[in-house]
């Protein structure tokens, strides 16, 4: 289908990749301004306490600014404002004096040098009341009083909290207890997955300037522009024509910014008392006490019939959300609905509890419940096919939710009906390519060495669209402006994450206008020149934000054929586009009329001169649907049976993004997807300490380790395919990539350790400590 | 809550461009130096290290010779990076060539020292056991209160004291690395068990050992991160020297070394780890040093 596309498809380098790899790229933590001050936040150095007093007299003797939960906003609020208000808890005050993790914040100084505000922040003393702290989720919810949090609030609705319980969710559909009873095998078992910190490559950081006429300028790290405007015009009651809240681009969030970091508001916290630009860049080990992903603990049962028929599900899970909410709610009912669109099931029922505890807020990251909830149910859906003498792949292939079926895009309110499916394609062409039924038959041996191949699948949402209003905001506001020279600006709040977003949606329209790539600029955007956009996550960035910009170039379009149409006297409606590779330019011509034409260039010029107006267009676009980004991946390990180390050697992702519009862009998402799988399978973790609530790697890097290139395969051994869908309701037929890249490799990893060695693991990450108590058990 | 972002702590700095200068400096008390910075960095804003002054040490010309004709002279300012990369390193002493390529990234080995590797005394540094086996030595300098430079050796097997601690005095300074010449029938190796390439090592092991025919005439085996200095594992140099040499008798031996080590848990790894894999690592180790003194296969 790429043959009829003129950009679409293919590979340019990126529009701000020189900027990037020139070091010339301004990221917020980059940012200086004339006349800046340097803010430090004031943390608890324990798991819960309350405050007595603050001393500030050292600090202020040093000239810093000092504020405190004393002299700031006190409103509650939540910092992720991605659902809508009726589903939002709000637990967050700016600062507290009630501390409920190690590194929780109650006010913060800001002085000429970030050394000095440093030196400021030791000198601040407070008298402590040290409370019990709870870092289980069983101790959490055994608790009757000295609660994490005594009240919050459900929109405006107060809402007492008891035994840590931050909120529940249940889901049914059908009769499970019918469903059991109909079940030849039965099987449960339960699944761990770990609180990996998002380690992206720039710590949280914001600079704020209070502006003269009373408002302020702010430049953050975040994924959502317009929704750090909307909760700091809330908090701090500044009218929100006057928060200006600037794109700027981001050392990478992985779902860390799709709510206002706490950094964002404590920055304009410090600058609105000292009527002074500050700057705040968390330290690393701020950061990691700052977010993490969401982990999990569940049960899963499962019940089928000697065919293979689901004929029910029942999944009851408890998560450890920390000392906050950013969202709770909505992640218990998206771990639903990534469940429940895995697998056809006769009956299912869904229990979700969240739990606080006094440990670091958990967030999105990368995947959000699907990586969680994929890990257990393919997991559960080999240890099936086993019980069943089935294979694996076969019985995935007989119950996967596809083609014309109802897919929960996030959770039961965001329901959409499947309309492009590559599952099965990509099944086979990735079998065949790794020689997985080859593979699968070979003798393990008894050497120290064996090898295991794993496959699962799963799929991420693309967006969080439907075709009716759900619990979750989805949309897009876009401009589009054909300038007098031909060239083409975006304008549109939405962010690009790194995965070459923006490129995409220059692309789109490179190809709706057939002008070259390098003809549609990207602009600069503030949220107050531009209108909505929910923000970039959800692996939205393509079908939803670039759909968007689609949309509104199309209107542009017309507009732009109606200017012509007066200029070649001609009708829209017989005007054409062609684009002349030798000249570069673009030519709008009248149908089987040739000769008379002109140049974009000269329709704007002239448009302009006759004072017709500029070819330019705005408007907010709602997608009604969400279709799920298939991913699949074939795994290949070596399990070194005397140390427990386990190496990745070769890998076959499959990917079913519809229309691919950056193909070297999307490999990168699947090899970057699949990298901090890795990650999350055998290493990556962040734990508090049973006592002091600290993490026991003091939130430093040099224990958190990542995978590194030696870890991954060389890319010779690590190929990407694509499905050769087309996604109707997307942009020129694109889906997503993002979160799909990440979602189906961890069970697709563990299922290959399980093969190599014949231990299935169902708590993340796997050590080499535990492979080799595994196998020492097992008597390999 | 621990800081990697600012170093709020002052002090004065000073950048000599002679040994006698800097040796006067780091007479004052609260002094210490500098050479590639990989460790002392992150110390400072740990706080684990809050000195007075410091004393960058890349002015002065001899600390950045590297002689590898007749044994290897190291100067204490020669990035681990140039050492790795030297042929003669590489064809003679590939234990110590296999233990700085372990070190990091290369962007760290492009600064980081072995001077400065062994000076940090970290039980988990990776070039100490292979410096150890191999017999190293270490040239100290200092100045006395009559401003005359004194000189000693000592050899890196008696330089640690303790986690973080060596037993040079706090006015002296190593100079540089002294690795005697190994022959022909002489093989060295070293293994290591991390989390992932570039990290501080869970358990590693270093061998140098002498053969004749095929007897193992002399043999030094030292293991890293299993005790609060590197530890030479005196158990299994029993069991193997002047033994013929097979396999049976390398694995019996590595299955010993939990004799001479005393690992504890920590965020890294589990004290039952450490003692399993140590034998893994030693084993690895006894056999490729085997093979590289000209042993050939084990039977």
């Amino acid at each position: 289908m790429y043959e009829n596309y003129q950009f679409v498809g293919k590979d340019y380098p990126r529009k701000e990749g020189k900027a990037r790899v020139s070091g010339k790229e301004k990221y917020p933590s980059d940012l200086s301004f004339d006349h800046m001050l340097y803010g430090r936040i004031l943390r608890s150095p324990y798991a819960h306490a309350r405050i007595k007093s603050i001393d500030f007299t050292e600090a202020r003797k040093m000239g810093a600014v000092c504020i405190s939960y004393e002299d700031a906003p006190d409103q509650f609020f939540n910092v992720r404002l991605v659902s809508i208000p009726s589903a939002t808890y709000k637990d967050w005050t700016i600062f507290s004096d009630h501390m409920r993790q190690v590194g929780d914040f109650y006010g913060a100084v800001a002085a000429e040098t970030e050394e000095l505000a440093e030196k400021a922040a030791r000198a601040v003393r407070v008298e402590w009341e040290v409370l019990p702290s709870y870092l289980t989720m069983e101790d959490a919810m055994a608790a009757s009083e000295n609660l994490i949090h005594e009240k919050v609030y459900l929109h405006d609705k107060e809402v007492i909290i008891r035994n840590n319980i931050a909120c529940t969710r249940e889901v049914v559909e059908g009769d499970i207890e019918e469903g059991f009873k109909q079940a030849d095998v039965i099987i449960e078992e339960t699944f761990e997955t770990p609180r990996q910190y998002h380690c992206q490559l720039e710590t949280k950081t914001c600079v704020v300037r209070p502006e003269p006429e009373g408002g302020i300028t702010v430049w953050p790290t975040t994924q959502a522009v317009h929704n750090t405007r909307i909760l700091l015009g809330k908090v701090f009651t500044i009218p929100l024509n006057k928060v200006n809240v600037v794109r700027v681009p981001g050392g990478g969030h992985f779902g860390s910014g799709i709510h206002t970091n706490p950094v964002a508001l404590i920055t304009t916290a410090l600058a609105l008392k000292a009527n002074r630009t500050v700057k705040i860049s968390l330290s690393r080990e701020e950061d990691m006490y700052d977010h993490v992903r969401y982990p999990s603990k569940y049960t899963l049962k499962v019940g089928a019939r000697r065919d293979g028929t689901l004929t029910a599900g029942h999944m009851k899970a408890y998560i450890d959300i920390g000392c906050h909410h950013v969202q709770a709610l909505a992640f218990l009912g998206v771990m639903s609905g990534f469940w429940h669109s895995l697998y056809r099931m006769e009956s299912m029922k869904y229990e979700g509890t969240a739990v606080y505890t006094n440990k670091v807020p958990t967030c999105a990251m990368q995947g959000y419940g699907a990586p969680q909830v994929t890990f257990g149910v393919e997991s559960m859906m080999d240890m099936l096919a086993e019980k069943l003498g089935m294979d694996p792949i076969a019985l995935r292939i007989q119950n996967y939710v596809g083609l014309g079926e109802i897919f929960w895009g996030q959770g039961p309110t965001i329901k959409s009906k499947i309309f492009s499916d590559g599952v099965v394609e990509l099944i086979e062409k990735g079998a065949e390519r790794i020689k997985y039924y080859e593979l699968k038959k070979q003798e393990k041996g008894s050497g120290r060495y064996r090898k295991g191949i794993g496959f699962a699948r799963g799929f991420h949402t693309s967006g969080t669209g439907a075709p009716m209003p759900g619990e979750v905001k989805d949309y897009t506001t876009a401009q589009v402006k054909v300038n007098e020279d031909g060239s083409i600006d975006i304008l549109t709040a939405l962010m690009d994450q790194g995965g070459g977003t923006l490129d995409a949606a220059a692309k789109i329209v490179a190809e709706e206008f057939q002008v070259s790539f390098d003809k549609v600029g990207i602009s600069p955007a503030d949220s107050r020149s531009t209108g909505y956009d929910v923000c970039t996550h959800a692996t939205r960035g393509v079908y939803c934000g670039a759909g968007a910009v689609h949309e509104v170039a199309k209107e542009t379009k017309k507009i732009l054929f109606d200017y012509a149409s007066r200029m070649l006297d001609t009708y829209p409606g017989s005007l054409e586009l062609i684009y002349e590779e030798d000249t570069g330019e673009t030519r709008i011509s009248v149908v089987g009329n040739p000769e008379r034409t002109a140049t974009i260039a000269e329709v704007a010029d002239h448009a302009m001169n006759k004072d017709w107006g500029t070819a330019i267009f705005s408007k907010s676009i709602r997608k009604t649907a969400c279709p799920p980004a298939y991913t699949n991946y074939f795994v290949e390990v070596e399990v070194d049976t005397h140390t427990g180390h386990v190496r990745i050697l070769r890998v076959v992702a499959g990917s079913d993004a519809g229309t691919v519009i950056n193909p070297d862009l999307a490999r990168g998402q699947m090899h970057g997807g699949f990298y901090r799988s890795a990650g999350m399978v055998l290493l990556e973790n962040t734990q508090h300490d049973g006592s002091t609530g600290e993490l026991t790697n003091k939130a430093s890097l040099l224990d958190y380790k990542m995978m590194g290139i030696d870890e991954m395969p060389d890319e010779d051994n690590f190929e990407v395919i694509f499905a050769s869908t087309y996604e109707p309701t997307g942009p020129l037929g694109a889906k997503g990539v993002g979160e799909a890249a990440f979602n189906s490799a961890p069970p697709a990893i563990a299922s290959a350790i399980c093969d190599a060695i014949g231990v299935r693991f169902t708590k993340l990450p796997i050590s080499p400590e535990d492979i080799l108590e595994a196998i020492g058990e097992k008597k390999l | 809550m621990i800081n990697t972002r600012i170093i709020h702590h002052e002090f004065s700095y000073s950048n000599p461009g002679t040994l006698a200068e800097a040796l006067e400096l780091n007479n004052e008390p609260g002094s210490t130096v500098l050479a590639g910075g990989t460790d002392l960095i992150n110390r400072l804003k740990l706080e684990t290290a809050t000195p007075s002054r410091i004393i960058y040490l890349a002015g002065i010309r001899e600390l950045w010779d590297f002689c590898c004709d007749d044994g290897l002279k190291i100067g204490a300012m020669v990035p681990m990076r140039r050492v790795e990369k030297c042929r003669t390193v590489q064809q003679r002493y590939p234990g110590l060539y296999e233990a700085l390529s372990s070190v990091g990234g290369w962007q760290i080995r492009n600064m980081a020292t072995i001077a400065g590797n062994i000076a940090n005394a970290s039980p988990a540094a990776d070039s100490s056991p292979v410096l150890m086996v191999c017999g190293a030595e270490c040239e100290i300098s200092s100045m006395d209160s009559k401003k005359n430079v004194l000189s000693r050796i000592m050899p890196v097997a008696d330089l640690f004291a303790g986690p973080g601690k060596t037993h040079l005095a706090d006015n002296e300074i190593i100079t540089a690395i002294l690795v005697p010449p190994l022959g022909s029938d002489v093989g060295t190796a070293f293994e290591r068990s991390a989390r992932v390439k570039l990290d501080v090592a869970k358990a590693s092991a270093a061998v140098c050992l002498h053969r004749e025919g095929t007897r193992c005439a002399d043999i030094a085996v030292a293991v890293g991160s299993v005790g609060p200095v590197p530890l030479r594992a005196g158990t299994v140099e029993g069991m193997l020297k002047g033994a013929v040499m097979e396999k049976k008798r390398i694995e019996d031996a590595a299955e010993v070394i939990a004799d001479d080590i005393t690992p504890i848990d920590d965020v890294r790894s589990t004290k039952k780890y450490r003692n399993h894999v140590m034998k893994i690592l030693v084993r690895d180790a006894l056999i490729s040093a085997w093979k590289r003194s000209g042993g050939g296969e084990l039977k």
